[in-house]
């Protein structure tokens, strides 16, 4: 038993298995799923916030993601009132190696959740929660290059019109 | 386009008072360049932009920035999260860091390649030294007022390798970063103020490093000394748009960083807030600084690693003197070219191996640095007088006309 169990663990920390969790937002261009995240949120809540503070995070990016204000009073309700012992998970992601993918192997070998799917959502609650401005950097950035890239042309041969024949 | 100097025109008001119209045109538009101006003589204006960008940036950054410990961290969080476009100040700002020493380090390289350190370029190329060590502080400073556990780590080891120098290094760790020095945490307000004065500090250098090289023989490609006239041509039309192009290739690599890899320049261990109980095991630095880093560690000890990185400056300085080769551009130089290359490979060898110092890498370490110093104190100086160069042109060789 204790045999398989190692196999597990090994397989979960593995390049292969951390390759596995399906995250469209690690893509270049990829964006996070909304759905997901209220559902990583949901989570959180209900598995994590008892010990773990997410301060970092400020109420209006919650709000823009959906969450209630009932569910926040119930977050704040929930922070333990003296300084709490486990670590902040506002950075995990930046912090971990493989962000959001080393989330979810720490959680298969650490703590195990019920169900994959949970610990998918949670993973990329928190990657959001270390980088909410993500969706809009890669929007803005994309158009910022596309503008540089028909500028630079059109500059290009604007500047070279005035040499002499 | 006006011609460069259109004397039937009459000057308006403010050009009869300051004539910044005719400076700009003499000096910048239609300011004489050599004929083989190249994407590598594009780097110097580069610089330029990248300075101006972290200058902007960093002052918009300071206006929100906490520099107290305990809130130096959070109010980067704040930043990147509350602040309208924070996210992107900072990532400009980060992101720009590693774009200037890019450029920096190809810089550097040009200059051995081209031999723009000799022939009366002197004072420029030690300007353009001081400018390029002042880049590496305000590096190291600024990484520390990032305030996470790689930051802390680097304090410690920086106030460790300072207080090595004799007499006076005590003193100046004190003076930068107060109680890191005692190994605690450093005085970030000392630190952020030193960032900030010494980066506008820096503007200046940058000014007289661009005057000196205005004033000195021009920088071309074989390594002239001097230049016939006719193998000068003006900036605009004959340089701009390879500088337009440059400088847009350029902002496309910057936003496309920014765009996929906004953490890449930075520790993954500075998303943990600084603190006695996180400290790091080993340092991790951003690759810009990872070649000193690997000389400190070829030094062997504390002192040694500070005093082989103030050597390495020193001989990079003392190169005008060193080498004593009739022809100055590597080109004509077979072997001190393929010396040059061995130079690069050691220095990448140097980074890699300080990134990860274990195992067969702090041999290689060593030897890297080894050679880097060899390389200025014994391979330049003999290569330069036992190689013959192969004769060297009189006019320019690769002018695009």
């Amino acid at each position: 038993m204790r045999r398989v169990a190692w196999f597990f663990a090994v397989l979960a920390v593995s390049p292969v298995a951390r390759a596995a969790p399906h995250f469209a937002f690690t893509a270049p261009l990829g964006t996070y799923n909304k759905a997901t995240l209220q559902a990583g949120f949901a989570v959180y809540q209900a598995q994590c916030a008892a010990c773990h503070t997410i301060s970092a995070v400020r109420a209006g990016a919650l709000a823009d993601l959906g969450v209630s204000p009932a569910a926040m009073a119930r977050l704040r309700a929930l922070r333990p009132p003296q300084q709490p012992a486990a670590p902040d998970l506002s950075l995990i992601a930046t912090a971990l190696p493989h962000g959001a993918a080393s989330i979810v192997s720490l959680l298969r070998v650490h703590h195990p959740l019920k169900s994959a799917v949970m610990v998918h959502d949670v993973a990329e609650f928190l990657a959001w929660s270390a980088d909410p401005t993500l969706d809009q950097r890669k929007s803005i950035m994309l158009r910022a290059m596309i503008y540089l890239a028909i500028f630079g042309l059109i500059g290009f041969f604007a500047l070279r019109q005035d040499r002499a024949p | 386009m006006t011609p460069p100097s259109d004397p039937s025109a009459p000057p308006s008001w403010l050009e009869q008072r300051l004539p910044i119209g005719r400076m700009l045109r003499d000096h910048l538009i239609f300011a004489p360049i050599p004929a083989d101006f190249s994407l590598g003589a594009c780097v110097e204006p580069l610089i330029w932009g990248a300075l101006i960008t972290l200058t902007f940036t960093g002052i918009w950054l300071g206006l929100f920035y906490h520099a107290a410990p305990q809130h130096a961290f959070t109010s980067l969080q704040t930043i990147m999260r509350a602040v309208p476009f924070g996210w992107l100040i900072r990532d400009l700002h980060r992101t720009g860091v590693s774009i200037l020493f890019a450029l920096a380090y190809l810089q550097l390289f040009r200059a051995l390649r081209l031999g723009l350190y000799r022939d009366g370029r002197e004072l420029a190329w030690i300007v353009s030294l001081v400018r390029f060590a002042m880049f590496l502080f305000l590096g190291v400073l600024g990484f520390i007022m990032i305030d996470g556990a790689a930051s802390i780590a680097l304090s410690l080891d920086l106030a460790a390798h300072l207080a090595a120098i004799p007499l006076i290094g005590h003193a100046i760790a004190q003076a930068f970063l107060g109680a890191a020095s005692d190994l605690s945490r450093p005085d970030l307000t000392r630190i952020a103020m030193a960032h900030i004065a010494i980066g506008f500090l820096l503007l200046l250098i940058a000014g007289l490093t661009s005057l000196t090289q205005r004033l000195a023989p021009p920088a071309n490609r074989d390594g002239l000394p001097r230049l016939d006239p006719r193998d000068l041509v003006a900036f605009h039309p004959y340089g701009s748009p390879r500088l337009f192009a440059a400088a847009i290739i350029t902002g496309l690599i910057f936003f496309g960083l920014i765009l996929a890899a906004p953490h890449g320049q930075s520790s993954r261990l500075n998303a943990i807030p600084a603190g006695t109980l996180a400290l790091p095991l080993h340092l991790d630095l951003p690759w810009y600084l990872l070649g000193f880093a690997g000389l400190a560690q070829a030094g062997q000890s504390l002192g040694g690693g500070t005093a082989l990185i103030a050597v390495v400056l020193i001989l990079l300085a003392a190169l005008p003197w060193l080498d004593r080769s009739p022809a100055a551009a590597a080109r004509y130089r077979p072997w001190h070219r393929r010396a040059l290359w061995l130079l690069a490979g050691a220095w990448v060898l140097l980074s890699i191996g300080a990134a990860d110092p274990r195992g067969a890498w702090t041999l290689m370490i060593d030897l890297s640095a080894c050679y880097v110093i060899a390389h200025f104190l014994l391979v330049t100086p003999l290569i330069s007088l036992l190689e013959a160069p192969q004769p060297v042109p009189t006019r320019l060789r690769g002018a695009k006309k």
